[in-house]
């Protein structure tokens, strides 16, 4: 199964064991490619196959938004 | 001035910590192709149909094809900002629209945003724009009339709450005035009206917008507009819109009525696209669900027992025919799921008949149960001396000769033909009709001019108001005719004729 780990900066090597360890826990047949995304801001954004995670600034920030344009309509 | 900042920054604290800050897993797929209005996806391996999906930018889609490798979306919105590669989202979501009763006077689109400016509208219910109609037992037989005001309509084709019926005819026949004549109609008899707009003109639905707003009709009015500028996914959906919206009110026990203008555009644009997503096609290249499309539509028009709160909806759907072919696939299948039509001829517009509806032509297979006992009373024969004359009148140009009897015949029909005709901004009470059609069938007219019997109605409509009240009233209390007051109606209308001898034939004679 294709799965690709986003960040903002370069994760250090310790990072990406950590990550493909806990990963292939859970998906045995992983495989792994890192990807530099200075968009995201920080954090990381993991995908695999359809399933995602979106634990990136930038993710975080759009929901605030989103919550914030919801509860200036509902006034 | 520092409280005044403390206090809205402590506001927006308070709005921020209501943001979600949790991560969850969710399902994405990432854009193969777009184009026209339709987005291929790969990925979103458990998205289910009809399900909405975020496309980012506010944006949504709607899944409607389900493949092994890919999922066809349907966007609702722009597509600008997709590319091939760009991610998509589940929502989990159905397809709904937000209402409440602030939406009454409202113009929304296909999605139930306000498109008229006026700010955006409170919402205290999601209602589901796909959901399944009424069952057999939350269901009532049709037993309570929806006037239209329509002398033609209400006598001979009657309409009642909870009935769909059709108003079919070719392009500039009158079919969107009979329908917007039915809403002014309603002013005062506690009836929503919701009417869809699909692709029409935007002029036409701002001038229809503006009639009713001046006529004071936007009080009770909802207009769900999809013109013809906006993409095919939102003109296949409004029309399910306006009937989700219609679904708030008779939860709440109202009566609504629903005018759908028009369903051949609808269907045109589900064909569309239909075959975008490369769905097979079927006669003039519609898919072959185009039956159910709007069967699934029509069937939600109901009326509920007193369990179920007793509101109803009442469709009017419109279909436009192409050189009066009644035969093309799109009109039969309307005609075979309503409960009766209302046929609009050009030739009849062309000759001055309006509204220009085909009596013959045209049936109501419920309404006549809901009928007024008093229109029955009065409307009876009126369909036999319309079917007589015509007859006759076609047989008549042949010979110049005629006896007394299919003189008089003709002389009748004519006047209860020119009676029917009748301006579609001025709609008549029900006991108004009443009073008029009784003069027609029981041979007032007959001393009439025919080219003055439109000047005798007007007049003689005045004069009942002013010096006949008694009668009205008692026609609009009892809904019947009382023999008492219909020998004071005939005393009224003689008395009328003799006031006014202008209008007569006997007057030129002497």
């Amino acid at each position: 199964m294709n799965s690709i780990v986003t960040s903002a900066t370069k994760l250090s090597e310790t990072q990406k064991k950590k990550i493909t360890s806990a990963l292939e826990k859970k998906y045995p047949e992983a495989q792994i490619s890192f990807v530099v995304d200075e968009t995201t801001i920080g954090g990381v954004k993991i995908t695999v196959g359809s399933k995602q995670i979106d634990m990136t600034l930038q993710a975080q920030l759009l929901q605030l938004q989103k919550t914030l344009e919801e509860e200036q309509n509902g006034q | 001035m520092a409280n005044k900042v403390t206090q809205s920054s402590l506001s927006l604290l308070k709005q921020i910590s209501k943001a979600n800050s949790t991560f969850e897993i969710e399902s994405v797929g990432s854009v193969e192709a777009l184009g026209d209005g339709i987005i291929t996806v790969t990925g979103l391996d458990d998205a289910q149909a009809g399900e909405l999906i975020d496309l980012g930018n506010n944006q949504s889609g709607l899944v409607l094809n389900l493949n092994k490798e890919n999922v066809g979306i349907v966007a609702i919105g722009s597509t600008s900002h997709l590319k091939a590669g760009s991610t998509v989202k589940r929502t989990g979501q159905i397809l709904s629209v937000g209402v409440s009763d602030k939406i009454v006077g409202r113009t929304v689109n296909a999605l139930g945003e306000p498109v008229d400016g006026l700010g955006s509208i409170e919402t205290d219910k999601m209602m589901l724009l796909e959901s399944i109609a009424p069952g057999v037992m939350a269901r009532q037989s049709v037993s309570v009339p929806l006037q239209t005001g329509v002398k033609a309509i209400d006598a001979m084709i009657p309409v009642g709450r909870g009935q769909r019926e059709l108003i079919i005819g070719d392009r500039q026949t009158g079919k969107t005035a009979v329908a917007l004549g039915t809403i002014l109609n309603q002013a005062d008899q506690d009836v929503i009206c919701v009417y869809v707009c699909v692709g029409q003109k935007g002029s036409s639905l701002s001038q229809t917008r503006q009639i009713l707003q001046d006529r004071g009709a936007m009080d009770y009015t909802i207009i769900v507009s999809a013109t013809a500028s906006e993409p095919a996914s939102q003109q296949f959906l409004a029309p399910y819109t306006g009937v989700a919206i219609a679904e708030y009110f008779l939860a709440k026990g109202r009566d609504v009525l629903v005018i759908y203008d028009d369903l051949s555009k609808h269907a045109q644009a589900y064909r569309e696209v239909s075959l975008l997503l490369r769905r097979p096609s079927g006669r003039e290249a519609y898919p072959g669900d185009v039956f159910y499309l709007h069967s699934r539509l029509l069937e939600r028009a109901c009326r509920l027992n007193k369990a179920n709160g007793g509101g109803s909806i009442t469709a009017l759907p419109i279909i436009e025919t192409q050189a009066n072919d009644v035969s093309a696939y799109i009109p039969t299948n309307v005609i075979s799921i309503t409960d009766g039509q209302i046929y609009l001829e050009a030739d009849l517009f062309n000759k001055g008949m309006k509204p220009a509806i085909n009596v013959g032509l045209s049936v109501s297979r419920v309404g006549s149960a809901a009928q007024t006992k008093g229109m029955k009373q009065v409307a009876g024969t009126m369909k036999l001396d319309l079917a007589q004359f015509r007859e006759l009148e076609a047989f008549s140009q042949f010979s110049s000769d005629l006896d007394d009897k299919t003189k008089a015949i003709l002389d009748r029909g004519q006047r209860v033909n020119d009676v029917l005709k009748q301006g579609w901004d001025t709609p008549l009470k029900v006991e108004e009709q009443i009073v008029v059609i009784y003069a027609a069938v029981k041979g007032f007219l007959e001393q009439v001019k025919i080219e003055a019997i439109q000047e005798w109605e007007q007049r003689y409509l005045e004069y009942i108001k002013a010096s006949g009240k008694e009668v009205l009233e008692s026609i609009q209390k009892e809904q019947k005719v009382l023999p008492e007051t219909e020998d004071a109606l005939r005393a009224h209308i003689t008395t009328f004729n003799e006031l006014n001898p202008d209008l007569l034939v006997l007057a030129d004679a002497e």
